[in-house]
């Protein structure tokens, strides 16, 4: 399959300003847990939800490094993709279908999206939109299970949605380095950070 | 019209028909105590399934072509007065969880970047606007507005739809298309979402056994 170039219009120090901002959003939140916050609190709690995860984080930016690696068309289709499977996974939590292992299928995403990005790995697109659908499906349905019951379901979805969407926006900025050369093999350092971060989540999940 | 074109939009008008299920009143009512015509606007201001709805019916006819963004506006503006009108009259809410389903399926035809002709946009700007507009107009009712609040609930719905459309009908560029299908893909997401909490509302004590815990249960 033929790839695109991506092309960008903006000069290395604002690509660097902007990768460098988008990596700092991911430091101060280190909370490993799926909280449930009790009452909905509407557009913020739903904002704030995706990010409450830090192995849901990994997965989530991982997408965005992959696809920005992929570059064009993936870098534009596999974010369309994942929201709309996450939220097919989430509904499957909401209405009470139970899917074995989420959380190893979560640790599993970060490692596998991890090792991909590691070795700069390009399959077809249509292999690259399943894989990430299905780990989709893992995200959404935790997401789902852990919904607080409130009054304003539609303003906690666009919160919930417009942040993972973010963090894939957040994956796809940092993804941009990968037009230097050093930044391409910083890159593939970060997959392998988020598959160590996977292997971790993963030996949690199984003890 | 070809097959790809028919199947999306017959999924699209299915899914607005069945927005049609009546159900007992869900009003969520905000008094404005400026009056009904802005009672009308904060109403569709606080109603983000609406607001939804009408942001993806403009993203779909603006990235469809200009003829097709004049024909969303005209139709569904005053399809969503005649609506509200009728809700107004009637009295008798829709239901939440079924009109949720006129985003969603709004929203995958923006991300599948369907293109229905103007007729096309023409039946679902009629159809969307007046379901929505109905369903504005007899929550007013039960919150005992006034009728010049449709007035007030059509006049935002309407800017809103000529806006978000002129802008999905500048979008030309690749990039900006793309942005347009993310959007699509959100609102989608967002209203499926939004379907399976109020389902999960509706019927939380019909749940399967050996089914994921509550919420409250999860609290507990």
């Amino acid at each position: 399959m033929k790839m695109l170039p991506l092309r960008c219009s903006l000069s290395r120090p604002t690509l660097l300003a902007l990768g460098t901002g988008a990596g700092c959003l991911l430091v101060p939140e280190f909370a490993s847990a799926h909280e449930s916050g009790g009452e909905a609190e509407g557009l913020i709690a739903g904002f704030l939800h995706p990010i409450s995860g830090f192995d849901h984080v990994l997965a989530m930016v991982a997408v965005g490094l992959w696809g920005a690696q992929l570059r064009s068309p993936a870098v534009w289709i596999l974010p369309v993709v994942f929201p709309l499977i996450m939220a097919v996974g989430g509904f499957l939590g909401l209405i009470g279908i139970p899917i074995p292992g989420v959380e190893i299928g979560i640790a599993a995403s970060a490692i596998v999206l991890g090792a991909l990005v590691a070795t700069e790995a390009r399959p077809p697109l249509w292999l690259a939109v399943t894989l990430v659908g299905i780990f989709a499906i893992f995200h959404g349905h935790a997401h789902g299970t852990e919904l607080p019951e409130g009054d304003n379901a539609a303003l906690y979805s666009i919160g919930f949605v417009i942040s993972t969407g973010l963090l894939h926006g957040v994956g796809i900025l940092i993804g941009l380095i990968h037009h230097w050369k050093a930044g391409g093999m910083a890159l593939r350092v970060l997959g392998g950070l988020v598959t160590l971060g996977g292997l971790y989540y993963l030996w949690q999940a199984l003890a | 019209m070809k097959p790809a074109r028919t199947f999306p939009l017959l999924a699209i008008v299915i899914g607005i028909a069945l927005g049609g299920y009546p159900s007992p009143a869900e009003a969520h009512l905000v008094n404005s105590g400026l009056g009904p015509f802005y009672d009308g606007i904060s109403h569709f201001a606080l109603s983000p399934e609406c607001f939804l709805a009408v942001v993806a019916l403009a993203l779909l006819a603006g990235a469809a072509g200009k003829a097709q963004g004049r024909t969303a506006l005209g139709f569904g503006s005053g399809a969503w007065l005649v609506g509200a009108l009728s809700g107004h009259l009637a009295g008798s809410e829709l239901n939440l969880l079924w009109l949720t389903t006129i985003p969603l399926l709004l929203g995958i035809a923006v991300a599948l970047k369907a293109a229905p002709r103007e007729t096309g946009i023409g039946i679902l700007a009629v159809g969307t606007g007046f379901l929505l507009g109905f369903g504005q107009g007899a929550a007013l009712a039960a919150g005992d507005v006034g009728i010049s609040s449709v007035l007030g609930n059509a006049i935002p719905a309407t800017c809103l739809l000529a806006i978000i459309a002129a802008i999905a009908v500048g979008c030309r560029k690749q990039w900006s298309r793309t942005v347009v299908r993310v959007a699509g893909s959100w609102i989608a997401a967002i209203s499926l979402l939004t379907i399976g909490w109020l389902w999960q509302s509706e019927n939380s004590d019909a749940l399967p056994e050996g089914a994921p815990p509550s919420p409250e249960e999860v609290v507990e």
